[in-house]
């Protein structure tokens, strides 16, 4: 029984993370349509931004996270203005191919200037002291983690909802000309959201870099991250939230119960089992729009 | 007094002077100096090593750091300790340790014309065993986690044992530790490690050597990717009663894994041991103090080993040619092929003539020439006609302190049969 709550427990910490990296994907696919391939990179990124400020800088904790996250909203802005707004009214597959490019070059370049290490260690922000209840033990870290997701995908639900700037890039999103004629500057909305997802990636590097350090693998976690999108519908901040959380759970119960079976590591495929399963019936995902197009 | 004539055209007229010997002599002489100048010396022979280089994809750091102590060394054997009669060229093509970019940088490094290569890992020495046996070109090779590599013996030469060797040596030191503390009862050895060629390199060989050699061994737990919780992998280790927990892969996921038993309250209960790459300053640092105690079996001798000459080198190569100290496990690995590739040139160069080395006469080297002295990085490296394994000799390290100390040194272990 502990071995399944705990599972579940890790599974839930593990999904919310999952979900915080979707939230970004989403939230440029809401305003842009593009999906976002470099989610991964620009958290890796963010990782490294918050490392060089801290350690390299030798700047105070608090100071150097301010001082990435300005670079990663800085970084967002460079992505939107020199490279996605110069393909605007291009195909949508030319946007896309940019951002696995983008992803490409982030890698690159990440090498380039701080490849000479395998791990970057943050200084002690969040310690890792354990955490106990209901016969479960989870780290501080962990709780940080799950907590701050589960406030960032609040308050993007509210902004969404209730915030004009939320309102206009949902209306961007639906029609970009009848959003234009509605006095909307879609140039700032495209530039909002790419910073907004930027910032996203930038604390889901500082929280996965506070417990794994901060290396070149770190945007490994996009992979699981590209089928919790899909499996909640592209368009839904709240279906990335459960969409995220089941597939976690299900990594870690399959690794649990799965692996002696199969006599392998099972967790990897899990979330795209998952995938195809769902979008087989449901191929808007668990939460996405059912588009209907008048012919 | 001698006299010639030498006759010359001007101006459609032909003109005829006499001049001395002595000038044709100064003339003939000045003319020998400029071709003495002039002429082509006689150059040493150009030996070209080809390096797989492993220095992006998921094993960048580690190959950044093998390459800068490979070159390094060699760096240091043309400045203080040269080769006679040959000058070493070190060709690099990034392989990024994808299967896929193996074969086309083999194809360049053959028209280069290279005597001997080094592979980065397990992935590059699969991808291309099959292919330098046919091409004759002897490779070291940090590929320990692919037997066939040696069995027959080909022209991959592995620069540590195989990976179940590295179990054998964790099990025959703790049985040991077993033993003299009066317990009687069989010891439950338990992996957890990496779903990847390289972590599952310890189980089909490794396994039954440790029933055999009185173990009871616990189903393995694998994970995938970059873990970020360990819980259950452990709890199954807890569950069943573990007592030594293995592991074959790298630091981030080794300090995962000491992280989590830490929270979960087993650092007391089993002891944690990992292979090689499980032993370095940057585990410490991102485990921090659930590190203290934990094994690691590698092949190599500690950082802290200062009076070790090996180590020593290290260190000097490190400040001499990139300015600081900086502790990097793969880095004194890299130094490690780039002495054994050094020394069979230098006796290839010494038995054949420098002109004859080759890739055959450097293959002929490694695989006759007496032992070679590691300095005490590792044991002795000897090679022979029928053995592509350099060594019998392993070492355990501790963490105590923060540190990385000698735990026990020289192991000897069974060679496991692939």
């Amino acid at each position: 029984m502990q071995e399944l709550l705990q599972s579940i427990a890790s599974g839930i910490v593990v999904g919310s993370l999952y979900s915080l990296v979707g939230v970004g994907i989403v939230v440029i696919y809401k305003s842009t349509h593009v999906f976002n391939f470099a989610q991964g990179g620009l958290l890796m990124l963010g990782g490294y931004l918050a490392w060089c400020f801290m350690e390299q800088g030798g700047m105070p904790i608090w100071l150097g996270l301010i001082c990435g996250l300005g670079a990663a909203v800085a970084i967002g802005g460079l992505i939107e203005r020199f490279g996605m707004r110069r393909l605007v009214g291009q195909p949508i597959l030319s946007l896309i191919i940019v951002t696995l490019a983008l992803e490409a070059l982030i890698g690159g370049s990440v090498t380039l200037f701080w490849g000479d290490r395998e791990y970057n260690v943050f200084p002690e922000f969040i310690p890792p002291q354990p955490v106990k209840f209901l016969g479960v033990v989870l780290s501080l870290q962990h709780m940080i983690i799950f907590a701050s997701t589960i406030c960032v995908i609040i308050l993007f639900v509210l902004f969404f909802s209730y915030s004009k700037w939320g309102l206009d890039m949902r209306a961007v999103a639906e029609d970009h000309q009848a959003a234009m004629c509605m006095g909307i500057s879609t140039k700032i909305v495209f530039m909002m959201a790419w910073m907004i997802s930027t910032v996203l990636a930038y604390i889901g590097g500082v929280l996965l870099g506070s417990v794994n350090g901060v290396s070149t693998t770190l945007n490994h976690i996009a992979g699981n991250c590209f089928p919790v999108v899909l499996l909640g519908g592209l368009e839904s901040i709240p279906g990335v939230l459960i969409a995220g959380l089941i597939v976690g759970v299900l990594e870690y119960l399959s690794g649990q119960y799965l692996d002696p079976i199969v006599g392998a590591s099972t967790r990897e495929i899990v979330p795209y089992i998952i995938l195809i399963l769902v979008l087989i019936i449901r191929p808007h995902g668990l939460f996405g729009l059912k588009r209907i197009e008048r012919i | 007094m001698a006299f010639r004539l030498l006759t010359i055209k001007q101006g459609g007229r032909v003109m005829k002077r006499r001049i001395s010997s002595r000038l044709v002599l100064v003339l003939v002489a000045v003319g020998f100096f400029f071709l003495a100048v002039t002429a082509p010396v006689v150059l040493a022979k150009e030996v070209k090593l080809g390096v797989f280089g492993d220095v992006t994809g998921p094993i960048a750091f580690t190959g950044q750091q093998f390459y800068k102590g490979y070159t390094d060394y060699f760096k240091w054997v043309e400045k203080y300790n040269p080769i006679p009669g040959t000058t070493i060229k070190i060709l690099m093509e990034d392989t990024g340790y994808d299967p896929k970019r193996y074969l086309p940088v083999l194809k360049k490094f053959v028209e280069e014309d290279i005597s001997a290569g080094y592979i980065m890992g397990t992935m590059g020495t699969m991808t291309m065993e099959k292919e330098l046996r046919e091409l004759k070109i002897p490779c070291v090779s940090e590929g320990s986690g692919y037997p066939p590599a040696i069995n027959p013996p080909g022209y991959v030469f592995l620069l540590r044992p195989l990976y179940p060797d590295f179990l054998a040596t964790a099990g025959i030191y703790f049985m040991e530790q077993w033993k003299k503390a009066g317990k009687t009862e069989k010891p439950k050895l338990i992996e957890i490690t990496w779903d990847t060629p390289y972590g599952r390199g310890c189980i089909d060989q490794g396994e039954p050597w440790a029933k055999a050699y009185g173990y009871e061994v616990l189903p393995y737990q694998l994970f995938s990717g970059q873990p970020n919780d360990l819980s259950t992998q452990l709890l199954k280790a807890k569950n069943l009663k573990a007592d030594l927990v293995y592991s074959n892969h790298l630091e981030g996921h080794q300090a995962v894994l000491l992280k989590d038993a830490a929270r979960l309250d087993l650092l007391d209960k089993m002891q944690f041991c990992g292979g090689s790459e499980c032993r370095g300053a940057e585990i410490i640092k991102l485990a921090g103090k659930a590190t203290e105690g934990a094994w690691s079996v590698s092949h190599f001798a500690d950082w802290t080993e200062t009076q070790n000459k090996g180590i020593q080198l290290c260190m000097n190569l490190q400040k001499e040619f990139r300015g600081v100290l900086d502790y990097q496990t793969q880095y004194v690995m890299g130094v490690i092929p780039a002495i054994i590739t050094a020394e069979a040139i230098r006796y290839a160069a010494k038995t054949f003539g420098p002109e004859k080395v080759s890739k055959e006469t450097i293959y002929q080297a490694l695989t006759t020439m007496p032992e070679i002295d590691m300095l005490g990085i590792t044991a002795n490296v000897k090679f022979s006609p029928t053995e592509r394994r350099p060594y019998k000799h392993m070492n355990v390290s501790k963490c105590v302190n923060g540190q990385w100390v000698k735990e026990k040194y020289q192991i000897e272990v069974p060679w496991l049969k692939p």
